[in-house]
């Protein structure tokens, strides 16, 4: 019975374990800075509990990997960049392609254009995102082919990555299916992710 | 996390990701002579894996592990350096990128079909068939002592010529309406293809394996006709000469067979079987491509470039020439294919000039399509757009698969020649070009997707950097570009033709034929 249990909510009790380890691991850290404290002259800390060690303002996050052009190279670079744990896969998904849209925070170069927006993210049974941007994704993009392959694998890579469910992605324009961005990178089908982008090997 | 270790993190991530959907599944047969060996194939991200231990039994490959997640496979003399995660082989001084990486899995090392079909070809050369009927690949032993056949028309004549690999002894008899052609000791390899001419003078050759000889039948002759059969030299060859009588055939005979042949380029394409290249300038009309700072389009400099590329091709290399486009005006890519197609062209060459994001990126580079296109999906797409294969009273299931088998075959055929095309390209680039050569690429191109040959997309140079685009202004950069492409066409219409005779090359339109053999 219990068996049963396991094995169909397999997803669940790894996604639980998931959090418990990261839960453990934050309550270490805590307690070791609140020991490191109470090292100091307990005077100065008059006010502090030794009760309730989490504090709600305490949020649980995650970190992802954002996939950025290189500012020298044509090739994608990762940002780590954390975000809010949410829960649900598709809205994790749908914060990150937020934040690759938002542009890097570092040297690196955004590969998409401006002001585009999400409109929707979804995840198949069969692992493939749908990922619907507004027009400007393909209408305010450059051009050439390098620019196209940043773009489009910086949303497959940052995609799949980062989340395991997600194996391939398929990129829409206004809800539709599109050919290409630019007139190079076939998108009429869902794409996997690419490991030879990263420069040269 | 940076360099080699960020590097590593993916490719660890990468096959964890495809580990899932890995599976094997079918075996590829191989024969050596009398030996048969079945190699399982794994399925790796839609790619045909195939395990290293397993290949190193046909080619005799022996491996040594290297630090650096890399390993050491020596065939015959030559030491292959395969690095995990990347699709570049190295040896000596030479490399060559695959379409897919050689992977490190739990079970050891698996390689990419096409680095396969190299091992192979470095192993054994031209002992080597893919044996389509057979589905399987027979190396080594077997000596096909007939290399090649092929036939050209002529206004006032038919030639078939028949390459062999050493001078073999013939006989030949006439009868009403055909000729045919004995070679004692004649080993004919599968493939050599029945091959239907129609041109007036003969309507198609036949050809039939004896148990130690092999034939070559004539059929459907003019009555009004004069043969001659000779053999020449370097290479070996019987040829075989079919006059229309009286007319042109007596001015014919003041020259000696001989000294017409020579004239003859070694598998020269003769008149009414031009090989065929197809120019897709990119963009056009309302797409302008990628635009200069001071905005020069790229569509317009493709297309001066393909024309001019047009121009020189037909005038020096006598190929025919297709474009997509001749002017301003706006081609769908999805048409870009079917005219290719529709035209039955040899290979296809995209011209474009690339831009990058931060506008600085200067070189050129090639790019081929990856295996992505086998992949189910957009291979069942390929299939459809394409129909290159008849189906006639197959059923739907196992036409399914046949297509799809065929279709892969072709695919991996394709693959390797236009990764071929795409590495003379950029050596050819590299001779003129003062910037960097980025290399050869693989990308899931839409216009190279839907192409029944070989197909290739050449980035020229970048357009959007000051310097690119004052160079691709100029005149006389572009026509430099174009005698580049020039120079890679002419070389590769040389290999084309002879890997037509070696390989599958010219049964592509007949596809429908080798299914006929496997449906009786």
């Amino acid at each position: 019975m219990t068996d049963k249990i396991e094995r169909t909510k397999d997803g669940h009790l790894k996604k639980s374990r998931i959090k418990s380890i990261v839960l453990l691991i934050l309550v270490g850290i805590l307690s070791m800075v609140l020991l490191y404290q109470f090292r100091k002259p307990v005077s100065s800390r008059p006010g502090l509990q030794p009760s309730g060690l989490i504090p709600p303002s305490l949020e649980q996050k995650r970190s992802v990997r954002l996939f950025f052009s290189s500012p020298t190279e044509d090739a994608l670079q990762e940002e780590v960049r954390e975000i809010k744990l949410a829960g649900a896969i598709d809205q994790e998904a749908r914060v990150a392609v937020m934040e690759l849209i938002k542009g890097p925070r570092s040297d690196l170069l955004s590969t998409l254009p401006a002001g585009t927006q999400l409109r929707q993210l979804y995840i198949d049974g069969r692992g493939i995102a749908y990922v619907d941007f507004s027009a400007e994704l393909r209408d305010r993009h450059p051009g050439g082919s390098n620019a196209e392959l940043l773009a489009v694998y910086s949303i497959v890579d940052t995609l799949a990555y980062n989340f395991e469910q997600i194996k391939r992605v398929q990129i829409l324009v206004d809800g539709s299916e599109i050919d290409t961005l630019a007139g190079h990178v076939d998108l009429r089908r869902p794409l996997k992710p690419r490991i030879d982008i990263y420069g040269a090997s | 996390m940076r360099g080699p270790d960020f590097k590593k993190t993916l490719i660890f991530l990468f096959v964890l990701l495809l580990a899932s959907q890995s599976s094997a599944s079918e075996t590829l047969q191989v024969l050596m002579g009398e030996k048969k060996l079945g190699i399982p194939l794994l399925s790796i991200a839609g790619c045909q894996y195939l395990p290293l231990d397993q290949v190193n039994k046909v080619t005799g490959g022996r491996c040594q592990n290297l630090s650096g997640n890399r390993i050491q496979v020596l065939i015959g003399s030559i030491p292959f350096i395969l690095k995990d995660g990347s699709a570049r082989v190295i040896w000596g001084k030479e490399g060559k990128t695959f379409s897919f990486p050689p992977l490190f899995l739990n079970s050891g090392w698996a390689i990419p079909f096409d680095l396969f079909s190299f091992f192979l070809q470095r192993k054994f050369g031209d002992r080597v068939w893919w044996d389509k009927e057979g589905r399987c690949v027979r190396v080594g032993q077997v000596d096909y002592s007939i290399r090649h056949l092929r036939h050209g028309s002529y206004t006032d004549h038919t030639r078939v010529v028949l390459e062999l690999v050493r001078p073999l002894v013939y006989t030949w008899r006439e009868e009403k309406d055909r000729v045919c052609l004995r070679l004692e000791r004649g080993f004919l390899p599968p493939t050599i293809k029945e091959i239907p001419v129609r041109d007036g003078m003969v309507t198609g050759i036949k050809i039939r394996q004896g148990p130690d000889f092999g034939e070559l039948e004539l059929f459907g002759l003019s009555p009004n006709r004069e043969v001659k059969i000779f053999a020449l030299k370097s290479p070996d060859r019987v040829v075989v000469d079919l006059y229309k009588r009286g007319g042109e055939a007596d001015k014919k005979e003041l020259h000696s067979p001989a000294s017409e042949e020579k004239g003859e380029v070694p598998a020269a394409a003769p008149q009414g079987s031009k090989v065929r290249l197809v120019i897709d300038p990119g963009h056009g009309g309302k797409d302008s491509g990628a635009v200069g700072p001071s905005g020069l389009k790229e569509k317009d400099v493709v297309l001066d470039i393909g024309l001019r590329l047009r121009d020189l091709v037909e005038k020096t290399l006598g190929m025919e020439v297709i474009m997509t486009r001749t002017d301003d005006t706006f081609i769908p890519l999805r048409d870009r294919a079917t005219i290719a197609n529709t035209a039955k062209g040899d290979f296809f060459v995209s011209i474009h000039a690339n831009a990058s994001l931060h506008g600085r990126a200067e070189g050129f580079e090639t790019f081929f399509l990856s295996h992505e296109a086998s992949d189910s999906e957009a291979r069942e797409s390929a299939i459809r757009e394409n129909e290159v294969i008849d189906l006639e009273g197959l059923n739907r299931r196992s036409a399914e698969n046949l297509k799809i088998i065929l279709w892969d075959m072709a695919q991996n055929e394709y693959i390797n020649q236009s990764s071929r095309l795409a590495e003379i390209i950029q050596n050819e680039l590299d001779k003129i070009q003062k910037v960097e050569n980025r290399g050869i690429k693989t990308a899931p191109f839409y216009v190279l997707m839907g192409a029944a040959m070989p197909a290739v997309l050449v980035e020229v140079a970048f357009i959007n950097n000051p310097e690119g685009e004052r160079s691709l202004s100029a005149e006389a950069y572009r026509q430099s570009l174009c005698e580049a492409l020039f120079q890679a066409i002419s070389e590769f219409k040389g290999y084309f033709e002879k890997e037509m005779g070696m390989l599958d090359g010219q049964d592509r339109a007949d596809q429908g034929r080798a299914l006929e053999k496997v449906k009786n």
